[in-house]
């Protein structure tokens, strides 16, 4: 396996532009079980059983929980999944 | 090896589900629905700092996720039904009924289950998941329709891993 040889301007341009400039918030709330949370995070975005625990845990304790970013259109997506669900899911820029 | 999900139910149970499926429903389909907490729930907002966006992706969603809950409860009654009848026929509303759920039926069963209680939820107060008032009725219906829930997130996560 070959590695190209990184050009300095091109790095300034990614750093300048980020590529993941929004995230899905998952809120915690009252009423989704646990179990309901996690089986959601693993079926919809592919998660495995330990990573969907963690987030789901991430929401319960830290009241929420960024659990995807990139771009808005994508992120919107996943809101809209999550409301399917019956999970509470906001959307935002990364950063605020 | 079966790809199905079994849920166990008695009679009772599916003559239940189905009045509060039929319940859930009407709320969403109810003149003024827009202005119900309950059906606030299910189409949450996904913008809560940016009034404009917030209405955009309402826009975009809001009947989507209303039309989802009605084919979901369609789904989920016609599975339910068999078992009420036969309940009504033998007399025999404790009787225990076996139900195998395949993929599609599976996720709604889920989905309204979790709506079902989102919607009680809003009606019994719930606002912390360990405070609630236990001599209000709807409380145990909201406790029940969790219990249902577990088990079938339970079955259907043993189903997967062995798939």
């Amino acid at each position: 396996m070959s590695t190209p040889a990184s050009s300095p301007v091109l790095d300034e341009q990614l750093t300048a532009a980020p590529m993941v400039p929004w995230q899905l918030v998952v809120w915690d709330d009252p009423v989704n079980l646990m179990s309901y949370v996690t089986r959601v995070f693993r079926t919809y975005f592919g998660f495995t059983e330990e990573h969907a625990t963690r987030l789901m845990l991430a929401v319960h304790h830290d009241g929420h929980a960024v659990v995807a970013s990139g771009p808005r259109e994508t992120m919107e997506a996943h809101a809209h999944a999550m409301h399917d669900y019956g999970l509470w899911a906001t959307v935002r820029k990364a950063g605020e | 090896m079966s790809a199905d999900v079994i849920v166990r139910l008695a009679g009772i149970e599916a003559q239940n589900l189905i009045v509060l499926i039929d319940e859930l429903v009407e709320v969403v389909d109810a003149e003024g629905a827009d202005a119900d907490p309950g059906v606030a729930r299910l189409t949450p907002d996904a913008y809560p700092d940016d009034a404009q966006a917030s209405a955009e992706f309402e826009q975009a969603t809001r009947a989507t996720l209303i039309d989802r809950r009605r084919a979901d409860a369609r789904i989920v009654r016609r599975t339910l039904e068999p078992i009420a009848d036969l309940a009504d026929a033998e007399d025999a509303p404790l009787r225990e009924h076996r139900l195998t759920l395949d993929d599609e039926q599976t996720d709604a069963w889920m989905r309204t289950l979790a709506a079902m209680r989102l919607v009680v939820a809003t009606r019994v107060g719930i606002t912390d998941a360990d405070e609630h008032d236990v001599d209000d009725p709807a409380f145990h219906v909201y406790d029940w329709l969790g219990y249902r829930l577990e088990l079938l997130v339970r079955a259907a996560d043993e189903r997967d891993l062995s798939r």
